[in-house]
């Protein structure tokens, strides 16, 4: 277990290495220099070139990779070029909102499709199945910030039960700014506990027609039993897989939302700082979210292990 | 939640004892799945303590009639007739008391151990969760009772502890498991279905043995499905032949082997019957074995014959496999599959390859077909070597052929069968036209007994045997000098198995074929084959004349091999 | 159940295909011109689906737009497609050699950018647009394909109807393209109609927060974009443009799971 644990580590420290290459080439690539950007199409020449080495832009390439990336490992981020502040700390902030709502999300979504996806598989063919089939279906052709759009006319709106958007801050006490983020989380959650429902129904149907499922009724289970005692925990392998392969389309959605929703969060950091060339923030948002994703995959990676032995042994 | 057990235990049900009420009987069962009906007026009894061999081929219906007994058939599933199991109705019973009397009172084992159990779940907990279903017993009693259980189906505790997962046992201990968690409850009734039909010679003949002694021990009924004449003969009292849905007979196993009543029971016994290791006993068939025998030692006569030439030489072929240690610094060690072997084939000669699975006998297949490369060695056909198997020359494939074992993997489903067939006839160095290619598979197709706008087809629309047929088509359409058949009738039913080595023995006479016939079975190597090697973790422990090596093996292997094979035993019968 | 969502999902994709492709020579109202006295109003005889806030007719808006949907997602489908598969295929042909590692390494550099950050970087760097949108959504669908066809063709290789064509003197190459590509076809059309329907979300998405096709050109996310500020005097600014997404890719999913079990009906599931 330990040794395929080193393995996978191994991998998703490769992964980093090569992605964080790959941020850093596509965004350098910009045309256009965010000094110029910044100082306006009139600068002098050697204005800009002054806020160009101030900005540390006029060195080598190779050496400015190399010291984003050191400062990451430190957790220094850099200092952004329009507001000249540590990159971490406005990270940090955002990171307060997005990751509260991409985990309230994933939580509702998982609530929501476990049961349904169990109660789906073992009443197949029936009326309950057939209904909870439509419902995914529809489920996952609504577009989430569309869903959101619809969830403050109805619940903001209408029904004046929630505010149509900005986030009341932790400051106002854990209930507030929960509140505040439930509308964007149904949002999200909508089209993933669409998807969850059909993998778990899917897996589960795969799993109870295996060979073993007919030794466990020869045994005397019944078919609840035998559901929830052998099916389940073999069905979760590849709903661990989706799950871990989810988590990034929830951040690529909980960027769009935060934009229905007016959240400060990580989303609209990305776009105001594209809006503004601000090189530096990007790419160290872009690569926190890269290294989300490869952190939730490798930790997908366990599960797997812990889920099924026969993983344990083989590298 | 432990189920009612349902079941009458305090009756005495000793060996001694005559029982008058049979302990399962069904009486006029039909079924039909989704319409169609399946089986039709299925009645036969089972008395407790006996053995009842339920023969017959593939979609004879006999894995359906195990399922009603257990009222566990398919979705959509309509059963009509009664089943009566000690003074129980199964046919009505609700699905809870069935749970109660499932596991408990009858047990069941499947054909398949590789996938018979929970992969997610040790050993210890799948028997166990058998026990504390139908019993009351505590966490501490119940481990005890997996332990014993274990213990007795051959897989003692020092060995083979109850946190042990399925992946790390062997198809025949993953086998043991599924018996244990079957009996650890000591169930009256113990249904079979093919129980052994996946696992190697020897490991079936220490499974049925265990079936026996629990059966001797706890005055088990036994329930015996099998397609296997020799398996029921040697294990059954009565036996129930089955042919498309309907009992076609029944009766004392000695009676309906000895005289049958209906033609379906003789032609099975017949096809059997060619296929059986000749022995010393004198039997009824043992003259028509010991004739085809001579007949085909005399015909192909061994390499002293001047006129068969040298076709094949190995030499001391090794094939590898590299093997990834679990160790930080993987150091790659490597599988010797194949470890030194020689071998020599003449032309027109047939030479069988035993050997069980994991000898390395499909390794050495692929390493002659230039599909593998060689660690060291050579291979040599007709005087030229084919040892690199990236320039296996075409001239060289040409000449040696294949026909696979699964008849229905073996083709391209999207392709019809000409494209299928004429598919070798890429190795020719100058191509046919279209038409000449047509015409070839023409005549290759009817050559095999089948038809020329067969061709036309798909795969699909063929059955077992006649996908066989084409498969001997396809090797046959470049002219080979030598086909490898690897486990090419393995797959088959037992009737047609013959028909297509009666085929494969025609078109050797007339084309002067040689063939290398690689099989686990021995008693289809016996019937087929002049010489004889004996394949044991990839080395070859012992060849010679087949008559000779059967009639007296030398090495030890050879002799437990010989030893497990089911024979078709007629028991002396009984006065009725 | 076989044919119980192919029919219907034919039926929708067929509406939206045939409203885009009317669209190049009919629309109600011309979608350019704006007609400020005639804006914001309600579905009626005259504006089936009303009039946004320039006046344009929103039914026009939406034929037009269809056609960016359908062009983004479906050439971000055949990028993927034609570098996917051939991927795919040269990765099973080369199992557990170099090319094949490279190929998979590939894929999970790929996969680990959720789509939207691959568009935002290259919208970032090369501007925003149609183009840039197709791409940044074509990039995203190689992995899955090449995945998708590696798996497939991997389990392929093992069977014994492929061993009987090497025996036939057959490559890599001729094997791949002459047994295992049309065995496998039947997956990648499904998939592909799943990555389409997922390629219109993606447009939209992209839209909605204006890295996609900029104006004049229409797009269904945009409008639903244009429409938030005005959600409280207009809600069905909101309504259609999203009701007109739902249709496509509701659609495409039952066209593809209906597909999935028409083309191969001796698949074990039900879907």
């Amino acid at each position: 277990m330990f040794r395929y644990a080193v393995k996978r580590l191994a991998s998703l420290i490769a992964t980093l290495i090569v992605a964080s290459l790959v941020v850093f080439v596509v965004i350098e690539v910009v045309p256009g220099d965010p000094a110029s950007y910044m100082l306006g199409m009139n600068a002098q020449p050697d204005t800009v070139a002054a806020l160009r080495s101030e900005l540390g832009l006029d060195l080598s390439k190779p050496v400015r990779y190399f010291s984003w990336v050191t400062g990451m490992l430190r957790g220094d981020f850099g200092q952004s070029y329009t507001y000249r502040t540590p990159v971490a700390g406005m990270i940090a902030d955002r990171l307060w909102i997005s990751l509260p709502l991409a985990l309230y999300a994933l939580a509702l979504s998982t609530v929501i499709a476990f049961p349904a996806g169990i109660w789906a598989a073992s009443r197949r063919g029936g009326i309950a199945d057939t209904t909870v089939m439509g419902f995914t279906q529809l489920g996952i052709a609504i577009p989430n910030f569309w869903f959101a759009l619809l969830l403050v006319i109805l619940f903001a709106i209408k029904l004046g039960w929630f505010s149509a958007g900005g986030f009341a801050g932790w400051e106002s006490g854990a209930y507030a700014a929960m509140k505040s983020l439930t509308l964007p989380a149904v949002a999200l959650a909508l089209p993933q506990a669409a998807i969850l429902t059909r993998v778990m129904r899917s897996a589960l149907l795969d799993v109870l027609g295996e060979d073993f499922m007919r030794t466990a009724r020869a045994k005397g289970l019944s078919r609840r039993q035998a559901l929830l005692r052998h099916a389940l925990r073999n069905a979760m392998i590849p709903v661990l897989t989706i799950i871990g392969l989810q988590f990034s389309f929830l951040i690529a959605g909980a960027i769009i939302i935060e934009n229905v929703f007016f959240l400060p969060g990580l989303g609209r950091l990305i776009f105001q700082s594209i809006a503004q060339r601000d090189l530096i923030v990007v790419e160290s948002v872009v690569m926190l979210l890269v290294f989300a994703v490869v952190m939730v995959t490798f930790m997908v990676d366990l599960a797997y292990a812990w889920v099924d032995p026969r993983l344990r042994q083989r590298l | 939640m432990v189920c009612e057990t349902g079941s009458i235990r305090g009756s005495d049900v000793s060996a001694e004892t005559q029982v008058t009420e049979p302990l399962l009987q069904l009486d006029g069962v039909n079924v039909q799945i989704h319409g169609s009906p399946i089986l039709h007026d299925i009645s036969f009894s089972l008395a407790a303590g006996k053995t009842l061999g339920i023969i017959g081929e593939s979609g004879s219906g006999k894995s359906m009639t195990a399922l009603s007994v257990m009222q566990l058939l398919p979705r959509g599933s309509d059963l009509q007739g009664t089943l009566r199991f000690q003074n129980h109705a199964l046919h009505s019973l609700s699905e809870e008391s069935l749970c109660g009397l499932r596991g408990s009172d009858i047990g069941m084992i499947f054909q398949e151990p590789m996938t018979a159990l929970n992969p997610v779940k040790t050993i210890g907990d799948q028997v166990s969760e058998s026990i504390r279903l139908h019993r009351r017993v505590s966490t501490a009693e119940a481990t005890e009772l997996t332990a014993a259980t274990l213990e007795r189906v051959g897989l003692p505790n020092s060995e083979f502890p109850l946190s042990r997962y399925p992946h790390e046992l062997s198809g025949g201990q993953r086998q043991r498991v599924v018996i244990a968690i079957a009996v650890a409850c000591k169930p009256r009734l113990l249904i079979a279905d093919e129980p052994t039909t996946a696992l190697d010679v020897t490991t079936q003949a220490g499974i049925l043995s265990l079936l026996k002694s629990l059966q001797h021990d706890e005055g088990l009924a036994l329930m015996l499905i099998t397609h296997d004449l020799a398996v029921v003969s040697n294990m059954a009292d009565d036996v129930v032949v089955m042919n498309k849905g309907r009992v076609v007979e029944q009766g004392d196993l000695g009676r309906v082997f000895r005289r049958p009543e209906k033609d379906y029971t003789r032609m099975l016994f017949d096809a059997s019957a060619l296929t059986q290791i000749a022995t010393r006993k004198k039997h009824v068939d043992d003259n028509a074995v010991s004739a085809s025998a001579s007949a085909s030692a005399s015909a192909n006569a061994e390499g002293s014959d001047a006129t068969s030439s040298l076709l094949l030489r190995v030499t001391d072929l090794v094939c590898e496999y590299p093997v990834r240690h679990s160790g930080w610094f993987s150091r790659a060690g490597s599988f010797r599959a194949v470890d030194s072997v020689s071998f020599d084939i003449r032309h027109g000669e047939n030479v069988g390859l035993v050997g069980e699975s994991g000898c390395g006998k499909s390794t050495l297949t692929r390493a002659l077909l230039g599909l593998m490369k060689l660690h060291c060695g050579s291979i040599e056909l007709n005087g030229e070597s084919v040892s690199a198997a990236r320039e296996v020359s075409r001239k060289a494939r040409q000449q040696m052929q294949v026909v696979f074992q699964d008849p229905y993997g073996s083709f391209n489903p999207r392709h019809k069968v000409s494209r299928l067939v004429n598919e070798p006839l890429f190795l020719l160095d100058t191509k046919l036209g279209k038409r000449g290619a047509s015409m070839r598979v023409s005549s290759v197709l009817e050559s095999v007994g089948m038809q020329a706008d067969d061709a036309d087809k798909y795969i699909h629309e063929f059955s077992g045997g006649q996908r066989q047929r084409i498969a001997i088509a396809r090797a046959l359409i470049v002219q080979p000098s030598l086909i490898i058949l690897d486990e090419a009738v393995s797959a088959l039913d037992v009737s047609v198995r013959a028909q297509v080595l009666q085929l494969l023995d025609a078109v050797g006479q007339r084309q002067g074929l040689a063939y290398l016939f690689i099989s686990h079975d021995l008693t289809v190597v016996q019937r087929v084959s002049d010489r004889v090697l004996v394949m044991q973790r990839g080395q070859i422990v012992e060849r010679g004349d087949t008559a000779a090596v059967f009639s007296n093996p030398q090495h030890a292997y050879t002799q437990q091999l010989i030893a497990a094979a089911p024979r078709l035993q007629l028991p002396a019968e009984k006065d009725e | 159940m076989k044919l119980r969502s192919l029919l219907p999902g034919f039926v929708l994709v067929m509406l939206v295909l045939l409203a885009a492709l009317i669209s190049y020579v009919w629309t109600p109202f011309d979608v350019e011109t704006l007609d400020i006295r005639n804006k914001l109003k309600t579905p009626s005889a005259e504006h089936l689906l009303g009039t946004d806030h320039y006046g344009r007719d929103i039914l026009s808006m939406l034929m037009v737009g269809a056609r960016t949907s359908i062009a983004v997602a479906l050439v971000a489908v055949g990028i993927g497609m034609g570098i996917g598969v051939p991927l795919g295929l040269l990765a099973a042909a080369r199992r557990q050699s170099w090319t094949d590692e490279l190929i998979m390494r590939g894929n999970d550099l790929v996969f680990a950018f959720p789509a939207l950050l691959i568009a935002i970087m290259i919208t970032a760097v090369f501007g925003a647009g149609a183009i840039n949108a197709i791409i940044a959504i074509g990039i995203f669908n190689i992995p899955v394909f090449a995945r998708l066809t590696r798996g497939a063709a991997l389990s392929l290789w093992t069977r014994e109807f492929i061993l009987a064509a090497r025996v036939a003197g057959k490559n890599g190459f001729r094997i791949s393209i002459e047994h295992i590509l049309p065995n496998i076809t039947n997956l990648l059309i499904v998939q592909g109609t799943i990555q389409f329907s997922l390629g219109i979300l993606a447009e939209a998405g992209l839209s909605y927060v204006g890295l996609g096709a900029q104006p004049p050109i229409p797009s269904w996310g945009r409008m639903l974009a244009e429409s938030q500020t005005l959600i409280t005097l207009a809600p069905h600014l909101a309504l259609f443009p999203g009701l007109a997404i739902v249709i496509t890719v509701l659609g495409l999913n039952l066209l593809g799971d209906g597909l999935r079990d028409w083309l191969d009906p001796r698949l074990r599931r039900e879907r």
